[in-house]
């Protein structure tokens, strides 16, 4: 059960989420909550595709409060005090749920929405996504890469968080962050795969280490518009021995090692944008 | 009866005036509500303290329908309202409803996909979610779109059926002209009503699609038995039933032609005018989906000639109440020769007869 870094990720976010919250699967996530079904059952919701994961989680959320209150006649402005929890990937997240759109449409509503990205559209199929890095070799035509938080605005949260396992008080830290805030909150998880990423599954703990330690998944939260990273990284560095571990980079390592300056060098500014973004000093 | 008052409505109050006494929790529509529409008169009756449920518009149908789920998930009373364009926007999520067996009651217009089909009866967009798992019944009046919608709270939530319903009525003639309607007396509608149960049963199971699927074909065979039980009821208090099929008419009338919704009224006149010369009777269909096979096989076993009126020619296939109405003749004895006559005006082909 271990050695699949989405349930790892999961029962981790699950540990801290109170136990009668209703969960909300994307549909990709199918096949791996399978173990996780025994467990929680009662208290699950498991949906299908073309679902708009965040009207439901809406609806979900009022309901469970007028179900509760005895009154009829609630007030919609006033904030609903039921959570919902939905875990999707990469690809649902980015190509389908209008994030962005949720405070201003369900202002009233929780959510607590939880992306488990394997940098693929989905860790199942393992095409593309707009998470996947520069060079990596997927199962699709790959595309412009483009952080979240360039495709959100990041004031769109009342709580946003990038983490990884790897680092387990950091991630705990966040989760319980996400979990006592109301309104909606952002928890942006690095879940490799080591078919897909090409390593072995052994080696899951140290890849995801290794990522934030090059630089390559920086850590750094969000709380009403404040940024903070919480990993400094002073200089990246290391990204070539990460890059090495992993099949899906194994083409770029050519003789003339080009492709592999640019994307060093792609790195450092994406920290630039990221510190301009966060209006997080340098280090 | 006692237990009745009547009001000039159009098809839309109607559906206001049931929703009113059906107090959902959640009355869900999209945006581009017409004035006079079920919305804007609920919204009046929210104003005056008549209707206390929530009322929530959405810019998409799959927003619209997602937000219906996460709603009637820990199950709350939901019903709907949409036009026949958003209807169509979203089949995979119309389906998934259904698998999910949300009791969600969603009342539907009619009307023409594009601007330069006819408005009257088109009902090609309903028609194209007839396999949706929806339960769909078509209404020909604004006093039959009143009492379905009574009667699919009642039977959408039924702990046997547990399935989304459609009410579909036509663009104009069902929605928008005035029609007498007595109405139940709100005492009396909630005694119809009862008790909706509630209940977090719409869970799906973890046995997958084939398994869903089955126990939804078994719903809706269910449905039909429920249909008639639950038809009956209101009957009691309404006076008539909203029987699956309705039959107007000579009883032994030779020639039957069969249709569904506002185009029944029309068919209705003429064969009232024609009634001296013809034996002729209308068959109208108001249970479409699940297809009530046993009430028009009995409809249809004196008849020699049956004419099958529909909106809309099929495009390389047979129409799609032809195509039910095909399979149900095959079984019977004498089977009565079948004809189809789509997008025509019943008074140039009923000479044809």
């Amino acid at each position: 059960m271990i050695d699949n870094p989405l349930l790892r990720t999961i029962s981790a976010v699950l540990a801290q989420v109170a136990e009668e919250t209703p969960l909300v699967f994307s549909a990709t996530l199918e096949v791996f909550i399978q173990p996780l079904r025994q467990q929680f059952t009662p208290r699950q919701f498991s949906v299908l595709p073309a679902v708009d994961l965040t009207s439901l989680a809406a609806g979900l959320s009022l309901a469970l409060r007028m179900k509760e209150s005895e009154k009829r006649d609630l007030n919609i402005k006033q904030q609903s005090d039921k959570d919902v929890v939905i875990f999707a990937e990469a690809g649902e997240t980015f190509g389908a749920t209008p994030l962005n759109l949720f405070r201003l449409k369900y202002p009233w509503a929780n959510l607590l929405y939880v992306c488990l990205d394997s940098q693929l559209w989905g860790i199942s199929t393992g095409e593309s996504s707009f998470s996947t890095p520069r060079g990596a070799r997927t199962l699709s035509t790959p595309v412009e890469p483009e952080p979240w938080w360039k495709i959100f605005p990041i004031d769109c949260f009342d709580y946003a968080a990038q983490g990884c396992f790897s680092h387990a008080d950091d991630f705990r830290n966040k989760v319980g962050r996400a979990v006592n805030l109301a309104g909606l909150r952002y928890l942006h998880l690095l879940a490799p795969s080591p078919l897909y990423w090409g390593f072995p599954g052994e080696e899951l703990e140290e890849v995801a280490r290794a990522a934030v330690e090059a630089g390559f998944w920086p850590l750094f939260e969000i709380e009403e518009g404040h940024g903070r990273i919480n990993l400094e990284i002073k200089k990246v560095a290391g990204l070539m021995e990460f890059y090495r571990r992993q099949g899906r980079f194994a083409h770029l390592f050519t003789e003339d090692g080009q492709v592999l300056a640019k994307t060093e060098k792609a790195l450092e500014d994406s920290w630039k944008d990221l510190r301009n973004k966060l209006k997080a000093p340098p280090p | 009866m006692d237990g009745e008052k009547i009001k000039l409505l159009t098809g839309n109050q109607a559906v206001a005036e049931a929703q009113r006494q059906i107090k959902p929790h959640f009355f869900l529509s999209t945006y581009g509500q017409r004035p006079g529409s079920v919305t804007a008169s609920l919204h009046q009756y929210a104003n005056n303290h008549l209707f206390e449920g929530r009322l929530l518009s959405f810019s998409s149908f799959t927003e619209l329908l997602s937000f219906a789920c996460g709603a009637a998930l820990p199950g709350l009373k939901v019903t709907l309202s949409v036009t026949h364009k958003e209807l169509t926007s979203s089949l995979a999520l119309l389906h998934l409803t259904a698998l999910l067996r949300l009791p969600l009651v969603m009342n539907v217009i009619n009307g023409p996909l594009l601007p330069l089909a006819s408005a009257f009866g088109n009902q090609e967009a309903a028609l194209s979610v007839r396999e949706s798992g929806w339960l769909q019944i078509y209404t020909s009046s604004a006093q039959e779109t009143y009492e379905a919608n009574l009667l699919a709270c009642k039977l959408a939530a039924d702990e046997e059926v547990r399935l989304p319903i459609m009410i579909i009525r036509d663009e104009y003639l069902g929605s928008e002209f005035y029609e007498e309607v007595s109405l139940l007396k709100d005492n009396y509608a909630e005694r119809f009503l009862g008790k909706i149960p509630g209940g977090e049963k719409t869970r799906l199971k973890e046995i997958g699609y084939a398994f869903w699927r089955r126990s939804l074909a078994q719903a809706s065979e269910r449905s039909l038995v429920k249909y008639r039980e639950h038809a009956r009821a209101l009957g009691t208090f309404t006076g008539n039933v909203l029987a699956p099929v309705g039959y107007y008419g000579s009883p032994q009338a030779g020639v039957v032609l069969i249709t569904m919704g506002s185009k029944s009224g029309q068919a209705r006149s003429l064969v009232e005018k024609l009634a001296k010369d013809k034996s002729l009777g209308v068959l109208v269909i108001r249970l479409f989906r699940p297809f009530p096979f046993r009430e028009i096989r009995e409809l249809l076993s004196k008849c020699f000639k049956v004419a099958v009126w529909e909106s809309l020619e099929e495009l390389g296939g047979e129409t799609p109440l032809f195509d039910d109405l095909w399979k149900l003749t095959a079984a019977m004895e004498t089977r009565p020769p079948l004809k189809v006559f789509a997008g025509e005006n019943p008074r140039d082909f009923f000479e044809k007869l």
